[in-house]
């Protein structure tokens, strides 16, 4: 097989910000974001010098591959007869054309029934108009930037934007693209803006605001490497850029993580692991590795207490036995199996056998809506179960985890610091992540070819994704969703959304004593509306940019997270919490 | 005929604990106290239908935290040189009165939850003091926290008496700081001198009868803590709450349950105060196998809680046996009907009756194994499926712990 390329990572996740400024996503799980000039990331560099919250950039690199059994290596200008990298990014918004999201339903298809967003805009024109598109936008050597803004539009593209009278923020632009002196692309969000075109603006529900815009986006990523001897080559396997929310706990992460989602998915229903399920069979003699794929989850576990009011004590797993192969240790493993929910029970809140608690403590896909998709309770993915369930069987090895080629390490860090679950809808990508017939290859999103505008109402997954059509189902505007999507009433109790992603309660450091308050509003009453939330999601419009980051002052055995650079004020008494 | 005595009886006095015998003494009782309030209130959550319930949540936390308050005892013991036993007279034979009571306390029975049961029972249990300045009482005492009131004296007349040092150089090195899982509050504190040794009493006290606050306290008022357990807040609704002792406090949780605060639910009509020397054949043999996994329990404690290196002993055996084993077969129990053509459902009922019995393990996984290979015939099919889909895991649990314990039973 010939040299191809590849560019990594396949997902890349941007962040919006209301600073000009940036910084780059993370490339490693949990880990912190890293700086353009490589300085080390401190927590003063979440927020700029006026104190503005930085965007996250998502840098793009493209990888040679000699072989099947090459591992990669990063294509750089000016080596191995490389003149340059061409690349190009269409980011769109189509939030505002596209159906309503209500839980589950449209995950296999939508009903006759099912109402679109602004659905009293009929005219096909009309509609498509209201897609966020400023189309396509191409970077031709290192050192380079342009905007998807109203303002930059190099190759006059019939651009779309929304009206100009949007309050309280206008959208002008869905972020930018740079290049650095190595080659590589970084793709920027937006500022974060949302606004309606109905004044007063007002926010009535989670997910469907009619007359709402904001700036998230998505599209594809594409390059083309040029050589010095003038051939063109074009990347054969292109990426796909996310512009999310921002990371407001970027060290750690959520018990299900986007890459567990989409691993599962294929492993399931693709044959990507072989060794683990095929055949339609869970191969029993799977060996999982405790380092590498069991410990990890249970990290997660350990970390909770720190974005969430759940008692530490119970969560503070002892690794060191939980990984000692001995058999005396078997009976402690399988007890913390038979804590975890089942993939096949999620409206089971308490096991029914033992009365303990399930875990995770977290909503599920559907707690909104009874019906046939009804999913009240957040589970791990089949495929975790299944390594928790060898593990728990003693079936595992010990031993370093094996370490990933470089790409696919980048892939993999990537979706792993997003949420895989619950989808309702999500924060970067919501159940359309479980759909296989969005991909191309494990990761990769399948690209439409030879878009042109306008861009589609519809959608075709034979063709291909078009710019928008990842993002088109997440809520109108994000903010409300982030703001409600703190607590959810299932039965009688009170279970939790993504406090990794949204943090509910967080340690603020008073002296050195570290005190638990509330990440936004109130926690007196679990009833009220400000219950951890502002009291009205049009707050968190304007409110979103001035919470604090949760950070990791301690180290990774001793962790410490506490809360930094908040720039809201706390209500009541400073840094006071009350109940 | 002898004439009438108008004399009083003599009044038991307190004794100021001033030795390190004295010390260990009243530290192994109270092992043996924290112990003797275990078995009722397993029976109690046992005797729940729906082990989901919100009452059985109650029972369970409370239940949990003796267990974490027997580990606290033993540790305090172990600190001070002398490892706890658990077989023998220290072992409550139900029914019973609270050992040491100087009233005899409340006559604890094996009862399903009721009530009647959290009320003169369970609450008398956990009876807090009158008034924050009751005085000590060690043997004879009138509550647990005037109990625990003249330990801490003990601890503090001792180090005053001969040094921290002195006292804490006993430890016997088979304290454990690993065994508590508990979902609620507190801490496994391993005891090293004075300081920690207070901590661990309080954690026991205030668990227990909690602060002697009449009503809750004021919002804001009360001392901040994180939020370590889950529990029935102040707005009414189930979910994180402060350590707020007197939210908290075992006490509280009973009168919830006695004042009807949270409902007690459906519960199998088990027999109170079972006896296994009363039952005959398969049930008999059943209640058997029962007793001796709580013996099982028991020695593998005593062991974990007497050596050095306990893993085996706590891991691979008391913790499996308690998860796995002893709930499922109590609530066996509690859905066999005494005589085989009564109702179930109706009862009376069987029930586990916490007669410790010695047996090697590997005796226990053949009994087990052999329950399991004969249902009994005469009770129906529902009741020979629920038989063996609870004697079935039981008896692999089983296996487990004996090969473990290095004794590969069969």
């Amino acid at each position: 097989m010939d040299a191809h390329f590849k560019i990594h990572p396949a997902i890349g996740v941007a962040r919006v910000g209301d600073s000009e400024d940036y910084y780059l996503a993370p490339e490693t799980p949990g880990g912190l974001p890293l700086l353009p000039d490589g300085r080390p990331f401190t927590p003063r560099d979440f927020r700029d010098a006026h104190h503005a919250l930085r965007r996250q950039g998502a840098r793009f690199t493209v990888f040679r591959y000699a072989g099947p059994d090459d591992p990669g290596t990063e294509v750089r200008p000016g080596q191995g007869g490389v003149a340059r990298i061409e690349w190009q990014v269409h980011l769109a918004n189509k939030k505002a054309i596209w159906y309503e999201f209500q839980v589950l339903l449209g995950e296999y298809g939508y009903a006759p029934d099912h109402p679109l967003r602004n659905a009293q805009v009929t005219d096909p024109a009309e509609r498509r108009a209201m897609i966020i598109d400023p189309g396509p936008r191409r970077l031709t050597g290192p050192g380079q930037a342009v905007d998807f803004s109203r303002a930059d539009n190099p190759d006059h593209y019939p651009m779309t934007f929304p009206p100009l009278d949007l309050e309280p923020w206008k959208i002008d632009t869905l972020g930018g693209l740079r290049t650095d002196a190595l080659g590589r692309l970084v793709v920027l969000g937006g500022d974060g803006h949302s606004g309606s075109s109905i004044h007063p603006p007002q926010i009535l529900e989670y997910a469907n605001n009619p007359g709402w815009w904001d700036d998230t986006a998505d599209g594809p990523v594409t390059a083309v490497v040029v050589f010095e001897d003038g051939r063109r080559q074009q990347v054969e396997v292109p990426a796909w850029v996310l512009v999310a929310p921002p990371r407001f706990a970027p060290q750690l992460l959520n018990i299900v993580t986007l890459h567990d989602t989409i691993f599962d998915a294929f492993v399931r229903n693709a044959g990507l692991r072989p060794d683990i399920f095929a055949g339609g069979l869970w191969q029993r003699d799977y060996v999982p590795n405790f380092a590498g794929e069991i410990a990890p989850i249970l990290e997660r576990v350990r970390n909770y207490h720190w974005v969430v009011a759940i008692p530490p004590h119970p969560h503070d797993l002892d690794l060191l036995k939980l990984g000692d192969p001995d058999p005396r240790y078997d009976g402690l493993r399988q007890f913390y199996l038979s804590v975890i929910r089942p993939p096949a029970t999620p409206n089971q809140l308490l096991s029914d056998t033992t009365g303990l608690t399930l875990m995770p403590y977290l909503a599920g896909d559907n707690c909104l809506q009874p019906g046939s998709l009804t999913s009240q309770c957040l589970t791990v993915t089949n495929t975790q179960y299944f390594l928790l369930e060898q593990w728990a069987l003693r079936k595992f090895s010990t031993g370093k985890a094996a370490a990933l080629p470089p790409g696919e390490a980048l892939d993999r860090a990537s979706l792993e610091n997003c949420v895989g679950g619950a989808f309702s809808p999500g924060i970067e990508m919501t159940w359309i992540s479980r759909n296989l017939r969005i991909y191309s290859a494990p990761y990769r999103i399948k690209h439409k070819q030879n878009v042109t505008p306008p861009l589609s109402l519809g959608e075709d997954f034979a063709q291909g994704l078009e710019p928008g059509d990842v993002g088109k189902y997440m809520a109108q505007p994000w903010q409300a969703d982030f703001n409600e999507c703190s607590t959810q009433w299932v039965d009688d109790r009170v279970l939790w959304w993504w406090p990794v992603q949204r943090p509910l309660f967080v340690y603020i450091d008073q002296g050195g004593h570290l005190k638990q308050v509330t990440w936004v509003g109130t926690d007196a009453d679990q009833s009220a509306d400000d219950y951890v939330q502002f009291g009205s999601d049009i707050e968190m419009v304007s409110g979103w940019n001035k919470l604090g980051f949760v950070y990791n002052q301690g180290t990774e055995a001793e962790p410490r997270f506490v809360e930094v650079e908040r720039t809201l004020p706390r209500p009541g008494k400073a840094g006071g919490g009350s109940q | 005929m002898s004439p009438i005595q108008l004399s009083q009886p003599a009044r038991k006095r307190y004794q100021a604990i001033r030795s390190l015998p004295e010390l260990q003494a009243h530290l192994q009782w109270a092992v043996a106290l924290e112990l003797s309030t275990i078995p009722p209130y397993l029976c109690a959550l046992y005797s729940i239908t729906d082990a989901a319930n919100v009452a059985a949540t109650l029972v369970r936390s409370v239940v949990i935290e003796e267990m974490l308050h027997m580990m606290l005892a033993s540790n305090l013991l172990n600190a001070v040189g002398a490892s706890p036993k658990l077989s023998g007279d220290f072992v409550a034979k139900y029914p019973t009165y609270l050992p040491h009571h100087a009233a005899g306390g409340p006559y604890i029975q094996l009862q399903p939850l009721s009530p009647a049961l959290a009320l003169t029972t369970f609450m008398a249990i956990e009876q807090p003091e009158a008034s924050p300045n009751v005085p000590a009482e060690g043997d004879y005492y009138q509550t647990i926290g005037q109990f625990y009131k003249a330990i801490e004296l003990g601890f503090r007349h001792l180090v005053a008496e001969h040094g921290e040092k002195w006292l804490f150089d006993h430890d016997t090195g088979c304290q454990r700081g690993d065994t508590y899982f508990g979902g609620g509050g507190g801490h496994l504190v391993v005891v090293h001198d004075l300081g920690s040794a207070l901590c661990a009493l309080q954690e026991i006290t205030e668990q227990g009868e909690g602060a002697a606050w009449p009503q809750p306290p004021v919002p804001g008022q009360e001392p901040f803590g994180g939020y370590e357990s889950y529990g029935i807040r102040q707005d009414g609704s189930y979910g994180p709450i402060l350590g707020v002792p007197w939210e908290l406090s075992h006490y509280n949780k009973f009168k919830q349950l006695a004042g009807g605060t949270v409902a007690v639910p459906p519960v199998y009509p088990m027999q109170a105060n079972p006896d296994t020397a009363q039952l005959q054949g398969e049930v008999r043999r059943l209640s058997e196998l029962c007793d001796a996994c709580y013996g099982l329990v028991l020695s593998a404690l005593e062991k974990a809680l007497g050596t050095r290196d306990g893993q085996v002993d706590f891991f691979g055996v008391a913790f499996p046996v308690m998860q796995f084993v002893l709930p499922p077969l109590a609530a066996l129990l509690m859905q066999t009907s005494l005589l085989p053509e009564a109702d179930p459902s109706l009862g009376p009922n069987a029930g586990p009756s916490f007669e410790p019995r010695t047996q090697p393990v590997a005796e226990i996984v053949r009994l087990a194994a052999d329950l399991l290979a004969a249902p009994p015939a005469d009770r129906g099919s529902d009741y020979a499926t629920l038989w063996v889909a609870t004697l079935g895991p039981v008896t692999a649990a089983l296996r487990q712990a004996a090969a473990v314990a290095g004794d590969p039973a069969l």
